[in-house]
Parts: structure tokens; C-alpha cells; sequence
């Protein structure tokens, strides 16, 4: 068994997606008869990479870093990664890469490369060849098992822990393929998209209730929704009270919605309100009311002032 | 009849379901909390032709069946069934205008009907004149230029928001309803005054009102042949109660479906509402109910395209559906408890826009008369 | 410049899904279909390029059993030219997909492939970046802008915390975002003119493509059960068990 992880890097920074990649690879390397005989290699590619190489060589768990430093992979263009992980397949059972825009956007080319199946967003380690995976918007969870001699595969980061710091480096070696790339060109990013997601398509959402007392003590949501890259909602009490747009509105008569996480500040939990928010994944409700029916639908519910929870829980994440 | 719908009959039911579960479901309790006027629902039917179902290809129709016409009356009355009313209105001007209008006001009206351009009031129901038609007192005069139109007309959906109204009035009272006449009357022809809209219990946003005529009409505002209204009327309203049919289907289905979904989620006693044997049986007739009015509904809108008389058969599915639609949103507000009473969820407005349907295009007591009339003949 | 769309009939999107009991897959019977909403946005664009005068034909093509037909007829409905169904009742795998969608740009020479990023039953976000390796196309994801130029594509693609703006040589497969465009609704005389525009039918065999499956679908489950809620005492306990326990923040 031989497992490529495809190391995820931007601006000079070796992610931490990485990180949790690598642990996935080393459940699957806790499935060999041997577990120790299993080489997990990083692959760091791109232009002016060395220094990542060296933070992915200090991985727990990773036997070697191969470094493709070099012009045409500059940016990481799905083209020329495609084909430069699809040139290093060979010998290996395993390819994984995150499964952030960038891993979702390079791997399925090399599995097409490859001439090999892809499994996406796997969630679970069942065996060497077994994996579990959601669909359907995480309605379903799927077991599949590859045929494949070599599984390509990308990883649901959230669902693995990152792997520690190890105590000495992996050696760092150089990959000397020349890659040619004519058919794409980077013209230009930006980052950091200021503007927060459509409330019925945000990933996290959270909303403030009666509870936030006016529309000015909104600005309290406005840091963590920026921190989780999350929109902001309300209940229809807030609305009804003036304290913001009914735009804003999450419940059976406002917009319904269904985050990996909700967060409810100071919301009672009317029926209405869990009409619009009940399918979240994860629920979480600030409230100092201890009775409020939101709880009973809460994963996580804390029993606070909003106006001291809120600012504790900004600093909270954005040291995280 | 065939009950495997074919591949348009499902076209248009999806077409229709599409742009009501987004725009047309999102207005509904607005307009039934504001009673503002379904405007913007009905805009976006008619941008995409929904205007001219009952019409054919040559009038800028799009000549579907009535099946899939009452597919498509049935998603939108699912979800918001103020704007099917609006809608149903038009078709009740626009099929007046099919039926007895001259070849020459057909081509110069329809076409825009069907593209959403003009909106249609069907004005027949007078305040002594509900039931029955020959009743009326609307007099229109020929004089030497044109027509003089006087008389009231109330209970008149789209109203003031129409662009023309279907009129019938007696041009020759001494021949009872073979001296009825229907005319062409523009919205802003001088001489009609429209009363605020009625205060309705449902269908808030779908606008009744009363009309007073005192007006001059041109001579060519005479719809088809002078005496032919009452027959008109009547075939239009064959076409109609088949309609007013698949919109009871589609707020029956609507109220099932929500109690279905609630009583799968509430938990009382530790266990969904659904569990519960008295509930179950509440919702296994509530089923039953809808699917009886489904059927009866889309035999009635099959006999409509055979072209044979379905007086029996539109009779026969309004009574019924609308009859079921009443109990199944009853049953919904009781599967709810108090949660059905209160205007959080939509299940008391199903409750009160089902209560019309067995009333308007003939109450449930002239259905039975029609009905009892043909198996008695 | 031709413009190929792929499309994919799926489970509308607000139906919810049930499991069946025996965990085999997910219950479609008597279950509403439709156009899978990332296609949607595809065909959109298509339209809308034509409209603007950027394309000459737009064809639409999907690949499974007789009853894509339906999904095809609304793509013709919203303004694509001409169809084509893959008639085959296995049941395809991104992989496979890709063959066959390679055969057909062979075939059809287009100049830009449309396609949705991602399926949302499977949720393989596969097919485009799969196809456009086997064409040796260059490749524009997530796509939330286009710019079409003189012999190439401007594209503006969504990444994780920002956007990247790409420009591509043409031929080019492109995979759509939701930000792309707002599709419209069909108007019913296109439904009814669809219906006399060209559909024609082929096979995987006739496309010489192999489209047995590589992987083995073992079960399907429904996702864990929503756990009891607990309290937490602190805001630095909600934000260890978000981080650790539901891992939804990393």
C-alpha cells in the first residue's frame, strides 16, 4: 500500500486541510496488514514551493514530501496539477487530495488520467477499498467500495482530526517532470469576499431573535457571521419589531433554511421559527431564558446574556 | 380515459409547479395578510403564457388538454390558490370571448390575452341575480350610434384590475334569458364606477367588487350575436366549475400534504402525531377524499375535450371537489390543533379560500340541481 | 460556436428523500424528477450566449434511461437547439459519463461543453473536470462569470475565500456555480414548439463506450440521528464541541 496525499497551499502557507488529509491517509493505512510498511507521501507542487515542502515534511505520519517546484504549475491551474499527479500515480494505491475547490478542481482529472474511478467528499474509512461518503446533501451516507487498482479520493476535511506535528522531518524530494501548459492562463484573483453569503445557500447561518433588543445589537452577529463566512437571519419577532428587514426572516412565512450550522441569539423558538431552520445540521441556541423551546431542538444550547456570549464567542473564533 | 397523464399534460405540471413553488408560494400569505392584489403572481403566470391555457394555438393560445390544463390549475391553487382565482377569472372572459365572440373580436382580443397583456372580468352575478341568470336587470339599450349599458353588477373578480370586463346584460327583457347579450366593455370606458374591493374571508388577494354601469358602448362592443349571452354564459360555465374543481384539488392537496408532513414531525406522547390511530384515520380520510375529487375532476376535464356537452360531468366534479376541499382543510386545522387556528402556518387560510369554492360559478345547492336535472331527464 | 450541454435528471430538489428499509439506495419510485438545478444554470447560459449572438446552436445531451427525454424537452423548452439522449439503464458513474461525453464532442466538435458542477443526488462534482482531462480541454469550475473572446473564455471561477479569473483556450469544458445566472422559467408555447425540435437517440454501443461501473455502491444509510441536545457551560465549550464533536467549524 502507498498512499499520495496532494498538498494544499496558498500564498506560501501550507494549509491545514493538508494536515487532516494526511490523517485520513493514515486510517487508511491502519487497514494494512502492516501499518508501518505504508508510505504516505505529500506532494507540494507549484512555483517557489520549497518552504511548503518543509512544513508538509513536519506532518506526523508522512514518509516523504516530493516537491514540483516549477513555472507552469504556478497558481495551480487543474490543467498542468492534473497532469503532473497523473505522471506520479503509478506505484501508488491511493490518491487523496482535500476536498476544497482546489482538490475537487485537480482530482478527477488525474482519476480520468488514470483511467480509474473518483469517490468524493469521503467522510469515513471502512477499509483499504471501502468508504463512506455523503449524497444527497448529506441525506444519505453511501458505503462504495472502489474496483479500481488505485483509488482516487477526496477528503471531507471536518470529518478528520489534523495530524500532529512530528517530531523529525520527512525527507524532501524533487520531482523532475516538466510540465507544459498552453491551454489556460491565470489572469487574476480576488480574496476575501467581504460580502456575506445568500441566506438560503449560506453554510452557516446565524440568527438573532426579540431577544437582540434593538437592530444596532445586530452588529454582535455581524463579526461571527464574517468569522464563519455565515449570513445573517432573524426571527420574525425581530422583524416584526422593526429591528431588521423581513428579507431576513427565517420561518415558515420568511426563508427556510438548512446550514451545517445554526445559531440562535436570543430566539424563543416559536413554531414558526423551527419551520424555517429545524433541518440544520447543527443547531446551537444562546438564550438566557432556560425554558425557551429552542432548546429542545438544540444541539448545543447555552444558557447566557447574548450580550456577554456574543462578544466572548467572536474572540473565541477568530483566535481559533 | 387514460390516467397515465402524457408527456405534455406532465410538462405543463411541471412548468406550472416550478414557477409556483418559487414566485406564486412566497406571495400567498403576503397577499392574504395585506390583501394587496395578486398582481405580481399573476405577472409571472402570464410571462409565460399561463394566461392563455384555455385558448388555442390560433388565438395565441397553446393548446393543451384539459387535463393538463387542470394540472396546471391545480399546482398553482396548491400554492396559492387567490391568484388561481384571478387567473380562473380570466379564463371565464377569455372563454366568453372563445365561445361567442365574432371571428373579428376574437383575432383583435385574445392574442393579447394569452400573452398577459389584458386581464378579463367575467361580469354576469347581479345582487338579485346570483343563481339565476335570467334574473338580471342589467339593461343595455341600443340607441343610434351604439349601445347604452345601465345596471349593477357584484361579486366581479379582477374587477377593477381588469382590462376589459365580459358583460352580459338583457337586451330584450320580454324574452327571459334569450334576451341576454354579453358586451365587450373596455376598463376605462366612462360611466363605470367600481366599488372598494370587498372584505373577503379568503382569497384576500384575488379582488371582488361591485360595478355600476351608466355607459355608452360602441356598437361593435356587442359580443357575438345579440340574444346569444345566455348560452354563452352557460357553456362558460360548464368550462369553469371544471376549474373551480382542479382549484379545490389543489388547496386539498395542499392542506393534506401539510398535515401529512406535521403529523410525521409533532410528537405527542412520545410519538409522532401520525402514530396515533384517531389521527391516522383523520388523514386516511382526508386521502380518500382528495383522490375521489382528483378523479372526478380530470373525467370532467377529459369530457370537456371531446367536445360533447359535460354539464353532468363539471356539475358532478364541482360538487365534489369542492365539497372534499372543505372538509379536508376542516380536517387539516383539526390534525393541527391550535397551530391550524393561528397565521403562522397557512393551514387556516386553506381552511377559509377552500369555503368559496362552494359557492361561486353556482353554489353546491345548483349543482345538485343540475345534476339531478340530467339523471332525472 | 457550438455549445454542448450536459445534463442530468435527478430528484427535484425539494423533494425530501427517504432511504429505503433495506438500505439499498434511495426510494425514486413515484418520487418527482427533475432537471438537476446546476444544469439548469448550464443551459441557461447556453441560451443566453446564443441570445447574445456569442453561439450558433446549442445541443443538449444526457445520458440514462428513456425518461431523460423529459428533462431533455425542457432544455429545448428553455431555448436549446436540438437533443441528445444516451439511451442505457445502467446506471452511470462520473467516469463513464465522461466517455460518453467525450464521444459525443468528438462527434459534434463544439467549442465550449456546459455542464453543472456537481449532480445534487450523487454530489460527485466529477463529470466536467473528467471530460475535459479525456478531450485534453482546459477547464473553467464553479464558474460564476463568463466573457467569451476571440478564440477563448474569460472565466470567473468561486474558490474557497474569493475568486480566480481565468482565461482558456477553446475548446473548453466550463462547470457552473449558483451564482452564475438566474435561470428563467419556460414559457408554455417553447414547451409546446420543443416538442417539434430535434431529439435524437443514441447508445453507449453506437458511441463506442464501455459504461460498466467501477465502484460498488454497498449500502445507503440514512445519516445518524440527530443526538438528545445537551447544554454546554460556557461559550469556550460550544466552541470545542462545534470544533471537535459536530465538526463544523474548522
Amino acid at each position: 500500500m502507498k498512499i499520495l496525499v496532494v498538498g494544499e497551499h496558498h500564498k506560501g502557507q501550507l494549509g491545514e486541510a493538508t494536515a487532516r488529509v494526511v490523517a485520513a491517509a493514515r486510517q487508511i493505512a491502519q487497514t494494512a496488514a502492516d501499518p508501518s510498511d505504508v508510505d504516505i507521501d505529500v506532494l507540494v507542487a507549484g512555483e517557489g514551493v520549497a518552504g511548503i515542502a518543509e512544513a508538509a515534511a513536519r506532518l506526523e505520519g508522512v514518509s516523504r514530501v516530493r516537491l514540483a517546484d516549477q513555472a507552469s504549475l504556478a497558481h495551480q491551474l487543474a490543467e498542468p496539477m492534473g497532469d503532473l499527479v497523473a505522471a506520479l500515480v503509478g506505484g501508488y494505491t491511493h490518491v487523496l487530495a482535500a476536498a476544497s475547490t482546489s482538490g475537487k478542481n485537480v482530482l478527477p482529472r488525474v482519476a480520468a488520467l488514470a483511467d480509474v474511478a473518483q469517490l468524493s467528499e469521503v467522510i469515513a474509512v471502512e477499509s483499504a477499498d471501502t468508504f463512506k461518503r455523503p449524497i444527497y446533501a448529506g441525506n444519505a451516507i453511501a458505503t462504495v467500495q472502489s474496483l479500481d487498482p488505485v483509488k482516487v479520493i477526496t477528503v471531507r476535511v471536518t470529518a478528520f482530526e489534523a495530524v500532529a506535528e512530528a517530531s523529525s522531518a520527512a525527507p524532501i524530494e524533487s520531482v523532475d517532470i516538466a510540465i507544459v501548459n498552453q491551454r489556460s492562463h491565470f489572469v487574476g484573483e480576488t480574496r476575501a469576499v467581504s460580502e456575506r453569503p445568500e441566506l438560503g445557500a449560506a453554510r452557516v447561518v446565524i440568527s438573532g431573535g426579540r431577544g437582540m433588543g434593538s437592530g444596532d445589537n445586530f452588529a454582535l452577529l455581524e463579526g461571527i457571521a464574517d468569522t464563519l463566512g455565515g449570513a445573517i437571519g432573524a426571527s420574525r419577532a425581530a422583524v416584526d419589531a422593526g429591528f431588521v428587514a423581513n428579507d431576513l426572516q427565517v420561518g415558515q412565512t420568511g426563508k427556510v433554511v438548512a446550514p451545517e450550522l445554526y445559531i440562535a441569539v436570543g430566539i424563543s423558538g416559536a413554531i414558526q421559527h423551527l419551520a424555517g431552520m429545524k433541518d440544520s445540521k447543527v443547531i446551537v441556541a444562546i438564550n438566557k431564558d432556560e425554558e425557551a423551546p429552542i432548546f429542545q431542538v438544540a444541539d448545543y444550547g447555552l444558557v447566557a446574556d447574548l450580550f456577554q456570549a456574543l462578544p466572548e464567542l467572536d474572540q473565541a473564533l477568530a483566535e481559533r | 380515459m387514460n390516467f397515465t397523464f402524457n408527456e405534455d399534460d406532465i410538462a405543463f405540471q411541471d412548468a406550472a409547479h416550478r414557477v409556483c413553488a418559487e414566485v406564486l408560494k412566497t406571495n400567498a400569505a403576503r397577499y392574504d395578510e395585506t390583501r394587496e392584489f395578486c398582481r405580481e403572481s399573476l405577472d409571472a403566470l402570464g410571462e409565460l403564457g399561463f394566461w392563455g391555457m384555455n385558448l388555442p394555438e390560433q388565438y395565441g393560445g397553446v393548446d393543451i388538454s384539459s387535463i393538463a390544463m387542470s394540472l396546471a390549475v391545480e399546482e398553482i391553487a396548491y400554492h396559492c390558490a387567490a391568484t388561481c382565482s384571478s387567473l380562473t377569472a380570466h379564463f371565464l372572459a377569455t372563454d366568453s370571448v372563445l365561445i361567442g365572440a365574432t371571428e373579428d373580436q376574437k383575432q383583435t382580443l385574445l392574442p393579447q390575452c394569452a400573452s398577459g397583456e389584458k386581464l378579463g372580468a367575467f361580469a354576469l352575478t347581479e345582487p338579485g341575480a346570483g343563481s339565476n341568470p335570467a334574473e338580471m336587470r342589467t339593461r343595455a339599450v341600443r340607441t343610434s350610434d351604439g349601445w347604452h349599458l345601465t345596471g349593477t353588477k357584484h361579486y366581479i373578480t379582477n374587477g377593477a384590475f381588469a382590462d376589459f370586463l365580459v358583460v352580459y346584460a338583457k337586451t330584450d327583457p320580454d324574452q327571459g334569458h334569450r334576451g341576454i347579450s354579453a358586451f365587450l366593455v373596455d376598463r376605462h370606458t366612462a360611466g363605470l364606477e367600481f366599488s372598494s374591493p370587498e372584505k373577503t374571508l379568503g382569497l384576500r388577494g384575488s379582488h371582488i367588487y361591485e360595478i355600476g354601469f351608466d355607459c355608452v358602448l360602441p356598437l361593435d362592443a356587442l359580443m357575438g350575436e345579440e340574444g346569444a349571452g345566455f348560452a354563452t354564459a352557460m357553456e362558460v360555465l360548464d368550462r369553469g366549475r371544471v376549474e373551480v374543481a382542479a382549484m379545490s384539488v389543489g388547496i386539498s392537496r395542499a392542506a393534506r400534504d401539510a398535515s401529512l408532513a406535521w403529523s410525521k414531525e409533532r410528537i405527542v406522547g412520545g410519538k409522532p402525531l401520525c402514530r396515533h390511530q384517531g389521527i391516522q384515520w383523520m388523514l386516511a380520510e382526508m386521502h380518500a377524499q382528495l383522490e375521489a375529487a382528483k378523479l372526478v375532476t380530470y373525467k370532467a376535464a377529459d369530457a370537456r375535450d371531446s367536445g360533447q356537452r359535460f354539464s353532468l360531468e363539471s356539475a358532478v366534479a364541482k360538487l365534489v371537489a369542492s365539497e372534499a376541499a372543505a372538509k379536508v382543510t376542516d380536517a387539516a386545522v383539526q390534525v393541527h390543533g391550535g397551530y391550524g387556528y393561528i397565521s403562522d402556518l397557512p393551514i387556516e387560510r386553506y381552511y377559509r379560500d377552500a369555503r368559496i369554492t362552494r359557492i361561486f360559478e353556482g353554489t353546491s345547492e345548483i349543482q345538485k340541481i343540475i345534476i339531478g336535472r340530467a339523471i332525472t331527464a | 460556436m457550438k455549445i454542448l450541454v450536459a445534463v442530468k435528471r435527478v430528484i427535484d430538489h425539494n423533494v425530501k428523500i427517504r432511504v429505503k428499509p433495506d438500505h439499498s439506495g434511495v426510494d425514486l419510485t413515484n418520487v418527482k424528477m427533475a432537471l438537476n438545478p446546476f444544469c439548469e444554470i448550464a443551459v441557461e447560459q447556453a441560451v443566453r450566449l446564443k441570445e447574445a449572438g456569442l453561439a450558433s446552436e446549442v445541443l443538449v445531451v444526457s445520458a440514462g434511461p428513456k425518461a431523460v427525454q423529459e428533462q431533455l424537452r425542457t432544455a429545448l423548452a428553455l431555448g436549446a437547439d436540438r437533443a441528445l439522449h444516451i439511451d442505457t439503464e445502467v446506471a452511470l458513474e462520473s467516469l463513464a459519463v465522461a466517455h460518453l461525453l467525450k464521444a459525443v464532442v468528438e462527434q459534434e466538435q463544439p467549442e465550449l461543453v456546459l455542464l453543472g458542477k456537481q449532480a445534487i443526488d450523487s454530489d460527485n462534482n466529477q463529470t466536467g473536470q473528467m471530460l475535459a482531462a479525456l478531450g485534453g480541454m482546459p477547464q473553467g469550475t464553479f464558474a460564476s462569470a463568463l466573457e467569451v473572446e476571440q478564440g477563448q473564455i474569460k472565466v470567473t471561477r468561486e474558490i474557497d475565500g474569493g475568486l480566480e479569473i481565468l482565461a482558456l483556450a477553446l475548446p473548453a469544458v466550463i462547470t457552473t456555480d449558483l451564482r452564475l445566472n438566474e435561470p428563467r422559467y419556460a414559457k408554455l408555447p417553447d414547451i409546446m414548439k420543443a416538442k417539434k425540435k430535434p431529439l435524437a437517440v443514441t447508445t453507449p454501443d453506437a458511441l463506442g463506450v464501455d459504461v460498466s461501473p467501477r465502484l460498488r455502491l454497498k449500502a445507503v444509510e440514512p445519516p445518524p440521528e440527530r443526538q438528545g441536545g445537551i447544554k454546554v457551560a460556557s461559550v469556550a465549550e460550544l466552541v470545542d464541541k462545534l470544533k471537535n464533536v459536530a465538526k463544523v467549524i474548522a
